[in-house]
């Protein structure tokens, strides 16, 4: 054990309680502190933008009228309606020994991590290595997978994004755990036969923890899996878990 | 080959001073190895005109493909231009980061500041060359 690795577990939260404290952690951290897993959910689910993406691609009014959050994420990339999934956040130092110099080390040591808990449950995914710049401008961050995505057999399964700041990083991720998060493209502010396709693009194009166990996930069952999320990060970072509250 | 015309922050943005109607005016982007780390750019957030800043404030973002990344005033100033090229075209950030893809000019409040960032051999050596 080189270190040690500070995991929160979080449970469910609002949108906007997640996202801040998310960039708060950022914004805590200092080169060389030691690296922060959290681990949580979302209740009510929730609608993430992009840092700079653009709110009219969907239809602001249906999405909080259904009862879900509509917030902003602080990384880049496009839509996600988090519904049911296990949601990961990593706080920590690059350029650095343990997430390596660049932002793509980074992805590397955390994939490597994800990529472990899901062998672990018998899952047998692997990393995505492009994205063209013209998906990355499609509204709906799922329907593609991009460099560093977490696939089963070209289904994405696990979509992350960074943030960086001066020698810290962010780097948060979506597990899928059920189809939920497809409802997303009911809320694009396209006509129907627009809307219907991009919903079949997302249905082929992904896949989630219940469709590959072949088991209904429980919020129990989501809890039981953070837990072994949390094992798979300290045994790949080589790090001692300690959980805390901050 | 780190061009010498310019200095550099430890943050891969550099800063290039002409003097324009007797004031120093900076010229700032960022690197080729930040613009290459970063990967294909999708959206450039500028500072807007007129805005003053202290040194390394953060005064906007780059996002590509993978992550957003935040941009630090090399030297306080105030900012007189921004580049409707790059935000148009963000791609100019990878293909020319040190020339037509700059990001905006400021007018240099404290000029000595430009002492405390690298120079080209010291940027060089930063990135390992």
């Amino acid at each position: 054990m080189s270190g040690r690795l500070r995991i929160l577990r979080d449970g469910s939260g609002a949108g906007d309680w997640n996202m801040e404290r998310d960039t708060a952690l950022l914004h805590a951290h200092q080169p060389g502190d030691d690296p922060i897993l959290r681990i949580y959910q979302w209740n009510p689910p929730c609608l993430t933008l992009g840092y700079n993406q653009r709110e009219e691609a969907f239809a602001a009014a249906d999405v909080t009228a259904a009862g879900y959050d509509l917030v902003r994420r602080p990384t880049g990339g496009r839509a996600i309606l988090h519904a049911h999934e296990l949601t990961y956040a990593v706080i920590g130092t690059s350029p650095g020994p343990l997430f390596g110099s660049s932002l793509h080390d980074a992805y590397m040591t955390i994939n490597r991590a994800l990529l472990r808990f899901l062998s672990g449950l018998g899952i047998d995914a692997d990393v995505s290595s492009g994205e063209s710049r013209e998906a990355a401008r499609s509204p709906v961050c799922f329907r593609s997978a991009g460099r560093h995505e977490i696939r089963v057999r070209g289904r994405k399964l696990v979509g992350s994004a960074q943030r960086r700041l001066r020698g810290v990083f962010l780097q948060h991720g979506s597990i899928l755990a059920g189809p939920e998060h497809r409802r997303l493209v009911d809320y694009l502010d396209l006509d129907p036969t627009a809307r219907a396709q991009q919903g079949e693009e997302l249905q082929a194009g992904t896949t989630d923890l219940q469709e590959q166990l072949g088991r209904t996930l429980e919020p129990a069952d989501l809890e039981r899996l953070g837990d072994e999320l949390a094992q798979a990060f300290a045994a790949a970072l080589d790090l001692e878990p300690t959980s805390e509250t901050i | 080959m780190v061009p010498d015309d310019r200095m550099y922050t430890e943050d891969h943005e550099w800063v290039r001073v002409e003097e324009e109607d007797g004031e120093q005016i900076g010229m700032v982007g960022v690197t080729d190895f930040a613009a290459g780390e970063l990967g294909d750019v999708v959206f450039v957030e500028l500072p807007e005109i007129g805005s003053e800043y202290s040194q390394k404030d953060p005064v906007g973002t780059i996002e590509s493909v993978k992550a957003v990344a935040d941009l630090f005033l090399p030297v306080s100033g105030e900012v007189v231009a921004i580049n409707d090229a790059v935000v148009e075209s963000p791609e100019l950030v990878n293909s020319d980061p040190l020339d037509e893809g700059w990001l905006f000019k400021i007018r240099l409040a404290e000029p000595g500041e430009l002492e405390t960032l690298l120079d080209a051999a010291a940027y060089g050596k930063l990135l390992g060359g």
